[in-house]
């Protein structure tokens, strides 16, 4: 079941992962028709870093509140799986240049293996933790036999 | 107060598991540089041999999952927890900028490890800065 704090997170991450989106795209669109002078390079490079500090910020704010101690260590447990996954594309990269590989990794390589590993830590755990919907009802019944 | 140190039991035990896997690493990495030096490989097998002087350095941070479930010290595991987040999102900034970089301006990639030396500095930054907000002087 889940908890008010674990709701408020969704809701608010979910925001601004869209947030997160909308600059994507439109620092892409803004390089290309309109902000194409060199100087707004960094500019439009660091905005969309701003909702993703944003949505860690929130995850801060949901360890602190989250009462559920499972929940906490499987927030925990998927941010490291996610952190592990974009340093070892970073790694992978990095050793294939010693190893005097001359190609490059494609951008957002990193990013997206972060989240889709920190997604499917987040389903597995899910799946192996997984308890019937009515499962305090009959632990309920049991005690009071 | 050594957070992720030598103050608790699972402290202790990280610090040993750190040890074990940054011998590991030394190893295959060298393993891995000779290999790649007599067999000259490329292709699927070099990609393979690329990965493996990462799996070492990737137990580092399970060590460090493993220690957070181990950790009884609630406000030392709380510490390590916003420190992980902290580092979380200096690895993910400076990815993200490079990549955007990279994506507009066809800027050159980052350095070999920059970002797993990011995510540890960022770790051992908030650990830092964290630790001293909360000294407390010898005789209080």
């Amino acid at each position: 079941m889940e908890t008010a704090v674990g709701k408020r997170f969704k809701q608010d991450g979910f925001k601004l992962m869209a947030v997160y989106f909308v600059i994507y795209f439109g620092c892409f669109a803004a390089h290309l028709w309109w902000l194409t002078a060199e100087k707004w390079t960094w500019v439009l490079a660091i905005l969309p870093v701003l909702p993703i500090v944003g949505v860690i910020t929130l995850m801060g704010r949901y360890l602190r509140d989250e009462t559920d101690e499972y929940k906490r260590d499987v927030t925990i447990r998927c941010l490291l799986w996610g952190a592990a996954g974009a340093v070892s594309m970073s790694l992978l990269g990095g050793f294939l240049w010693i190893f005097g590989w001359k190609g490059q990794l494609p951008p957002f390589l990193g990013f997206w293996v972060f989240f889709v590993l920190m997604m499917v830590a987040k389903l597995s755990y899910k799946v192996q933790n997984r308890v019937p919907e009515d499962a305090d009802v009959l632990v309920w019944k049991e005690g009071s036999r | 107060m050594n957070f992720c140190g030598t103050s608790t039991p699972a402290g202790k035990r990280y610090q040993r598991r750190v040890m074990v896997t940054m011998s590991l690493y030394v190893v295959v990495l060298v393993a891995a540089v000779l290999l790649v030096k007599h067999t000259h490989p490329h292709g699927w097998l070099l990609y393979a041999i690329a990965l493996l002087p990462a799996l070492p350095l990737l137990a580092m941070m399970g060590a460090l999952g493993v220690y957070l479930q181990e950790e009884k010290d609630e406000y030392v595991r709380l510490i390590t927890m916003r420190s992980l987040l902290v580092g979380t999102a200096v690895l993910l900034a400076v990815i993200v900028v490079s990549d955007f970089l990279r994506a507009i301006s066809g800027a050159a990639p980052l350095a070999p490890f920059a970002s797993f030396v990011t995510f540890f500095l960022g770790f051992g930054a908030a650990q830092a800065v964290q630790k001293m907000r909360n000294r407390v002087s010898d005789d209080a």
